[in-house]
C-alpha cells in the first residue's frame, strides 16, 4: 500500500500537544470533549523511602494536582541515592497502588458483638469509640502489663523500633514477638553474627559486588532474584565486569539463571557442601594467612577437656594465649583488640596459625586453626558428594577457585530457618569469607555506613570508659541485641518481676528436663503455653491475654497457620488489636482494627540512616499526599495505648529519651503545640520536629539546611564508604563487636551459651557437623519413597515476604500472567510421570512428620531437582477481603509447616521433613 | 536528528518484572485486563535432561519498515522523525489490522471497557479518553523531555539500554555496530530497532 502519510515531525508533534511530559500530549486539543477535561497540571516531585523490603530504596515520588486533587502518579528510584542508584523493582514501582488500594481499611473497626474471631464481622466506629472500647476491655479484664504481647512485622521493626521498645519498657510489657527473627534475623544471621559481631546481616552487610571477581551464592535467591535492589544494581556491575557467578540451589532460581554454574544441591545439605569447602581451603592453604593470624582468633590456643569439649587456654586474668610463629613461645594476648600483633606487654608478636607439640600447664594445646581442622577432618569432598550430590571434583574446583580468586564473595541466603543446622551453615560460610580476608574490604563484605558510624562511637566510649547515651541509636551490631535481650529477659528489670514469657518458658522447660531454647529472643516459643495457662512463673500462671499486632501477619507467615489461629481464638485471649493498612489473613482473628496510613501519606516521625548503604547518609520520608482516610500513625497509637495501659504517657517520653535520642521535655513541648494547632498525629509530628533538631545538631548544620537537602535530594550524605573503611573498617582498623574484638572462629558467644548449660552440636564453639533430619530414621542420602519429596520454598520477585502486596493490582496482574509458574507446585517431569501427575493436575501434599496437608497444582519443570518440590511462598491467601490476592490460588506454605524449632533461638525448622503427594 | 533504539542484554535480565510495573504506571496500561506494552517472559529451555531459564523482555521494536504502519488505514500509526513508531489514539479506529500484521505481537486493544476501568483506576489523571490500539511508544513523552523510557530508567540490572543510533559514540550505537546486539526475526525485513545481546553462558 502506498499511503502518503503526513509525517509527524517533532515540530508539529509538539504543536499538537499540550507540550508537557507525561500528559495527554497525544491528542490535538480539538478532540477534547469539554474544557473541564483538559487538566491544569502541576507535576511535583518529593522524596520518600520504599516500604516493600529491607533494601529500603530511596524513591522519587511524582504527584500531579488536577482539579484541586493531588495524586501520586509515579514512583522511581531516587537518582541521588548511592544505595539503589536510581532503580526500584516491580514492588517499588507498583507501590502507589497500595495507597490507592480499594481494599484498604478506611476507619477503625470493632468486632461485631457475638461474632467469633475468624469471622470478618466488624463494624465501623470513630476513633473515640475505638479507644474507649480498648480502655474498657483493658480495665474490665484487668489485663496486667506482662499479659500483653506486642507482635511486630518487619516494617514496624525497621521504622518504629524507636517507639516499640520504649513502649514495651514504659508500660512494663516484657513481651515482643517480631518477624522475621525466627525466620532469618535470629537464625541464619546469628550464625554469621557469632563470627563478625553483627546483629542483622542483611541490614548491616552490603557485599561489594561491584569489585568482586567471584561470587558464590548458596541457598540465596533473596539478594538478586527476590530483588534486593541495592544488591542487584551492584551485581549487574559484577556481571558486566565478567565476575564468575556460581549458584548453589536445589532449583533454578532467578539467581541461578544468571549464574555461570548452577549447582543443583540436594536440599538440606548446604552444611555438608560448606564444610567440605572449608576443609579444602584450610587444608590447601587457600586463605590469606596474614589476615587470619592478625585479625581472627585462629591463633588462640585451645585444649580438649575431659568431656572432649574444646576450651580456650587462658591466663589467670582470662586472657587468651597464642604461640609465636617459628619459636613456639607462648605469649598472652590482649582480651579485647582487633590485632594479634602485640602481646599484653606491648611487644611485637607474630602468632602462628599452626603449632606442633605445644604443651601448656601440662596439657597439649593446639591453635584454634588446628582444632577447627580436626573438628571437620571427615568432611571431605567425597563425603560431601554422597550427601549433596555435587561431585567431589566440583567441590574441590570451587574451593580452589573461590580461595584463590580475590576479591571474592560468598553470599549466603537470608531465610535462615529451614533446617536446624542452617545457623551452623551460615557460620561456616562466614568463615569461608573470612579466609579470603574479605571482611570490610573492597570486593568483599562491606559493613553499612551506619554500622561503622555506631562502631566508632562505641569504641571511643569503650576506650574512654564512657557510657554511651541512647543505646538504641548508638549500639552497633550484636551489642544492640545484647541490650535488648538483657532488658527483656530479666524479671528484675520490671517492677512486676516477670521476664518475657519466652524466657520464663525456657526456664520452665530446662527445669523439667525438656528441650529448651537458649536465646528465645523476640520469639513465639512458649506463647501458646502461656495463653493456655500452662506456663508458670514463680509458682503462678503467666498468662498472655492481650495482643497488639503492628504491621504483622503471623497467621500467614508463622508456623503453622493452625497454631496461630488456635492461639488467637483461645477463650483466655481477652483483647487483640491490630494496626494495619489492608486486610490480611490475620485481621479476621482480631477484635479491633486500627487503620494505618501508607508510606506515601506519611512524613516519618524520625530521620533514619540509609539502610545497608556502605556510604553513610541520612534520609526520611516526606508525605507525598495527605492521608486518604481516617488513618493513624504508629507513634500516636502507642502513646494512646500507653495512656490506657499504664495511665502515664510521660513514661513513654522518658523511655524514649533514655533509649533513643529524643529529649523528653522538647518532645512534650512540641507535642503540646501540635495538639493546640489541632493537627492529626500530633505525637508523630512532634517527634519528627525534634528528630530534625537532634539530627541537624549531630550533623553540625541547621534544621533548615537539613530539610532543604532532604527535600532536594532525598538523602543527606555524610561519608563515603572508602573513607569509613580507612578509620572504622573491621577488623583492620577497629575491633569488631565480638567479645574478643577479633573475627571469631572459636565463638565466644556459643562458649557463653555452653556455660549456661546449653549442650549439643548447635552450640559447638567451632564449626562442626550435624545433619539435617528430614526423616527420623533415614539420612538425607537414603532413597525416598515413590511419592515422597524434599521440600523447599522461596519468594517471587513481586510479593514481599509475609506481605499483602499480592493484592496490589499491578502486582496481581503480573502474577496472573505468570500464574502457573508462580502458584504451581514445582515437580520434575520424571517424578510426575511415575506418579501419573500431569501439568496442572490438582494434588494433595502431606507432611510426613506432622500429618499436615495442603492442596496445590502441579507445575512440571526441570528447574527443580527430581527429589524436591518447590513452592513460592507468596500465595494461598484465605481472606476474601483481599480481593485480588484471594482467588490467585497457590499453596500457603505455612499450612504444611509445623511449629518445630531449633534450640539456639527457636529458629523454625521449616523444611525439615518430607512431603508426600497424590493426585487430588 | 536522533534515531532511537534499545538494546536488551539477556545476560543481565533477572526477570524481576520491574519494567512491566514501571511501564504500566507511566503509561496507564490496562493492568485490569492484563494487557501490557512490554512483557518479561520466563522461559524454560529443555537442554537434554537439564534446563536453562531465560528471562526475555519483549516490546514494540519500532521498526524502520513497520508492517503495522503499512496496513494502517487511517494513518494513526506513524513513524516520527526520531524513529519512534507512534499511535495517535484519537485517529485510530480500532480495526486491529496492525495487530495482525505485527510479527512481534506487540499490540493490544484498549477498549471502551478499559477506558471506563481506567477512569475508575486513575481518576481525573487518566490520559486516555478514547479507545484505540496501543503499544509501546518508547515513552515518547519522556524522551521528548530528555529522559529514558520508564522501563529503562528502572531496570535494576541495566539490562535495558536506550540510545541513539545516529550518534556513533552512543553506547547503544556502538553495541549495534559491533554486531554483539542483534534484532529479532531480521529475515522479515522489518528492520527493528530493539536489539538483543544473547546469553553468552555456554553452560
Amino acid at each position: 500500500m502506498s499511503w502518503m502519510f503526513p509525517v509527524l515531525s517533532r515540530r508539529n508533534f509538539f504543536k499538537a500537544s499540550c507540550g508537557i511530559a507525561g500528559l495527554t500530549l497525544l491528542k490535538p486539543s480539538t478532540s477534547v470533549a469539554s474544557p473541564a477535561a483538559l487538566p491544569q497540571d502541576q507535576a511535583e516531585k518529593s522524596y520518600s523511602i520504599c516500604n516493600f523490603c529491607s533494601s529500603l530504596c530511596n524513591i522519587e515520588v511524582t504527584t500531579r494536582t488536577i482539579a484541586g486533587v493531588k495524586r501520586v502518579v509515579k514512583l522511581d528510584g531516587n537518582p541521588h541515592s548511592t544505595l539503589n542508584r536510581g532503580k526500584i523493582c516491580a514492588r517499588g514501582q507498583s507501590g502507589l497502588r497500595q495507597t490507592y488500594d480499594t481494599d484498604r481499611f478506611k476507619q477503625p473497626l470493632i468486632r461485631v458483638e457475638g461474632s467469633q474471631r475468624g469471622e470478618m464481622k466488624f463494624r465501623a466506629v470513630s476513633w473515640q469509640e475505638a479507644w474507649e472500647y480498648i480502655a474498657t476491655r483493658q480495665k474490665h479484664a484487668q489485663i496486667k502489663p506482662w499479659e500483653w504481647t506486642m507482635i511486630g512485622g518487619w516494617t514496624s521493626c525497621v521504622f518504629y523500633m524507636n517507639w516499640s521498645v520504649p513502649f514495651a519498657l514504659a508500660n512494663e510489657i516484657p513481651n515482643i514477638v517480631a518477624s522475621p527473627m525466627q525466620h532469618c534475623v535470629a537464625t541464619g544471621h546469628f550464625g554469621t553474627d557469632s563470627l563478625t559481631g553483627n546483629f542483622n546481616i542483611h541490614d548491616e552487610v552490603l557485599p561489594d559486588y561491584d569489585h568482586a571477581k567471584y561470587i558464590l551464592l548458596i541457598g540465596n535467591n533473596a539478594s538478586m532474584g527476590a530483588v534486593s535492589t541495592c544488591r542487584v544494581v551492584r551485581f549487574a556491575t559484577a556481571l558486566k565486569n565478567g565476575a564468575k557467578v556460581v549458584a548453589v540451589d536445589p532449583r533454578l532460581s532467578e539467581t541461578a539463571a544468571k549464574a555461570h554454574e548452577w549447582l543443583a544441591i540436594r536440599p538440606g545439605t548446604d552444611l555438608e557442601f560448606s564444610l567440605a569447602l572449608l576443609k579444602e581451603m584450610l587444608d590447601h592453604g587457600y586463605y590469606d594467612s596474614e589476615f587470619l593470624r592478625t585479625y581472627t582468633n585462629l591463633p588462640f590456643l585451645v585444649y580438649q577437656d575431659a568431656q572432649g569439649q574444646w576450651q580456650l587456654a587462658r591466663d589467670a586474668e582470662k586472657r587468651p594465649l597464642a604461640a609465636e610463629e617459628g619459636t613456639n613461645h607462648i605469649r598472652t594476648l590482649p582480651a579485647y583488640t582487633n590485632k594479634n600483633t602485640r602481646d599484653v606487654e606491648g611487644q611485637p608478636f607474630y602468632p602462628a596459625l599452626v603449632a606442633e607439640d605445644l604443651v601448656w600447664e601440662g596439657r597439649p594445646v593446639v591453635t584454634v586453626f588446628q582444632a577447627q581442622q580436626a573438628e571437620i577432618k571427615d568432611c571431605t569432598p567425597e563425603w560431601a558428594e554422597k550427601i549433596t550430590t555435587i561431585p567431589a571434583a566440583t567441590i574441590r574446583r570451587i574451593a580452589y577457585e573461590f580461595g584463590t580468586t580475590r576479591p571474592a564473595i560468598i553470599d549466603p541466603g537470608w531465610h535462615g530457618a529451614r533446617y536446624g543446622n542452617i545457623m551452623m551453615t551460615r557460620r561456616v560460610q562466614a568463615m569461608i569469607q573470612t579466609l579470603n580476608g574479605g571482611i570490610d574490604q573492597e570486593g568483599g563484605w562491606v559493613m553499612s555506613g551506619e554500622f561503622h558510624h555506631k562502631l566508632e562511637g562505641f569504641q571511643h566510649a569503650k576506650a574512654h570508659g564512657e557510657q554511651l547515651p541512647a543505646p538504641m541509636e548508638t549500639l552497633p551490631g550484636i551489642e544492640f541485641v545484647n541490650m535488648l535481650v538483657n532488658a527483656l529477659s530479666k524479671g528484675e528489670n520490671f517492677s512486676h518481676g516477670h521476664p518475657g514469657w519466652g524466657w520464663a518458658y525456657a526456664a520452665q522447660q530446662k527445669a523439667a528436663g525438656q528441650p529448651w531454647v537458649a536465646v528465645p529472643a523476640i520469639a513465639d516459643e512458649g506463647m501458646k503455653e502461656s495463653i493456655e495457662g500452662k506456663l508458670l512463673w514463680r509458682g503462678e500462671k503467666y498468662q498472655t491475654r492481650a495482643l497488639f499486632i503492628n504491621a504483622a501477619n503471623p497467621v500467614r507467615h508463622y508456623y503453622s497457620d493452625a497454631h496461630w489461629k488456635e492461639m488467637m481464638r483461645h477463650p483466655n485471649m481477652e483483647l487483640i488489636i491490630c494496626l494495619e493498612v489492608l486486610p490480611s489473613d490475620t485481621t479476621p482473628y482480631v477484635d479491633v482494627i486500627l487503620p494505618s496510613s501508607t508510606y506515601l501519606e506519611r512524613s516519618e516521625p524520625n530521620i533514619y540512616g540509609n539502610g545497608v548503604n556502605s556510604d553513610l547518609a541520612v534520609t526520611t520520608r516526606y508525605a507525598a499526599i495527605e492521608p486518604l482516610y481516617d488513618s493513624a500513625e504508629a507513634p500516636d497509637v502507642l502513646l494512646e495505648l500507653t495512656r490506657i495501659i499504664s495511665g502515664a504517657p510521660e513514661r513513654l517520653f522518658q523511655a524514649m529519651e533514655r533509649l533513643t535520642r529524643l529529649p523528653a521535655a522538647a518532645v512534650q513541648d512540641a507535642l503540646e503545640k501540635q495538639r493546640q494547632a489541632g493537627h492529626k498525629a500530633p505525637f508523630s509530628r512532634a517527634c519528627r520536629e525534634i528528630s530534625f533538631q537532634v539530627t541537624a545538631q549531630r550533623l553540625g548544620t541547621t534544621v533548615e539546611n537539613l530539610d532543604k537537602i532532604l527535600r532536594e535530594k532525598g538523602v543527606y550524605p555524610e561519608a563515603h564508604w572508602r573513607d569509613l573503611l580507612k578509620t572504622a573498617g573491621v577488623p583492620r582498623k577497629l575491633p569488631t563487636t565480638t567479645p574478643s574484638g577479633r573475627l571469631e572462629f572459636f565463638s565466644s558467644i556459643f562458649e557463653g551459651l555452653r556455660m549456661q548449660g546449653a549442650t549439643g552440636p548447635h552450640f559447638n564453639v567451632l564449626a562442626g557437623y550435624f545433619p539435617a533430619q528430614c526423616r527420623a530414621d533415614k539420612s538425607m542420602d537414603e532413597p525416598l519413597a515413590a511419592d515422597e519429596f524434599y521440600f523447599t520454598y522461596g519468594k517471587t520477585t513481586t510479593v514481599s515476604y509475609g506481605s499483602t502486596n499480592s493484592n496490589n493490582p499491578v502486582i496481581a496482574a503480573i502474577n496472573t500472567l505468570k500464574k502457573d509458574l508462580y502458584t504451581g507446585v514445582w515437580i520434575h517431569p520424571q517424578r510426575a510421570a511415575q506418579l501419573q501427575i500431569r501439568h496442572g493436575d490438582a494434588i494433595i501434599l502431606t507432611n510426613t512428620l506432622s500429618g499436615q496437608t495442603a492442596a496445590g497444582r502441579a507445575y512440571l519443570t526441570r528447574q527443580i531437582r527430581p527429589d524436591t518440590l518447590f513452592i513460592h511462598s507468596s500465595f494461598g491467601i484465605e481472606n476474601p477481603q483481599l480481593t485480588r490476592s484471594f482467588g490467585m490460588g497457590g499453596t500457603a506454605t505455612n499450612k504444611l509447616i509445623p511449629h518445630i524449632v531449633e534450640p539456639v533461638v527457636a529458629g523454625f525448622r521449616s523444611q525439615e521433613f518430607t512431603l508426600r503427594i497424590a493426585k487430588a | 536528528m536522533q534515531h532511537y533504539a534499545m538494546v536488551i542484554n539477556l545476560n543481565a535480565c533477572v526477570g524481576c518484572n520491574a519494567c512491566m510495573a514501571a511501564c504500566a504506571m507511566e503509561n496507564q496500561t490496562p493492568v485490569w485486563s492484563n494487557k501490557w506494552r512490554t512483557y518479561v517472559h520466563d522461559i524454560e529451555l529443555t537442554v537434554g535432561d537439564s534446563a536453562r531459564r531465560r528471562f526475555f523482555p519483549r516490546l514494540c521494536n519500532h521498526c524502520d519498515n513497520p508492517p503495522c504502519m503499512s496496513v494502517c488505514p487511517t494513518g494513526a500509526t506513524r513513524k516520527l522523525d526520531n524513529g519512534i513508531v507512534f499511535v495517535d489514539d484519537a485517529t485510530c479506529m480500532g480495526c486491529e489490522a496492525c495487530a495482525l500484521a505485527c510479527p512481534y505481537d506487540a499490540r493490544y486493544t484498549f477498549e471502551y471497557r478499559d477506558v471506563a476501568a481506567g477512569k475508575k483506576f486513575f481518576g481525573e489523571l487518566i490520559h486516555r479518553e478514547s479507545p484505540s490500539m496501543d503499544k509501546c511508544s518508547f515513552c515518547a513523552h519522556r524522551v521528548a523531555a530528555g529522559q529514558n523510557p520508564a522501563c529503562v530508567q528502572t531496570c535494576v540490572t541495566s539490562a535495558r539500554i536506550f540510545g541513539d543510533l545516529n550518534d556513533p559514540n552512543d553506547y547503544v550505537a556502538r553495541l549495534v555496530t559491533s554486531g554483539v546486539a542483534k534484532p529479532l526475526l531480521p529475515h522479515l525485513g522489518t528492520r527493528p530497532n530493539v536489539f538483543y545481546i544473547g546469553e553468552i553462558n555456554l553452560g
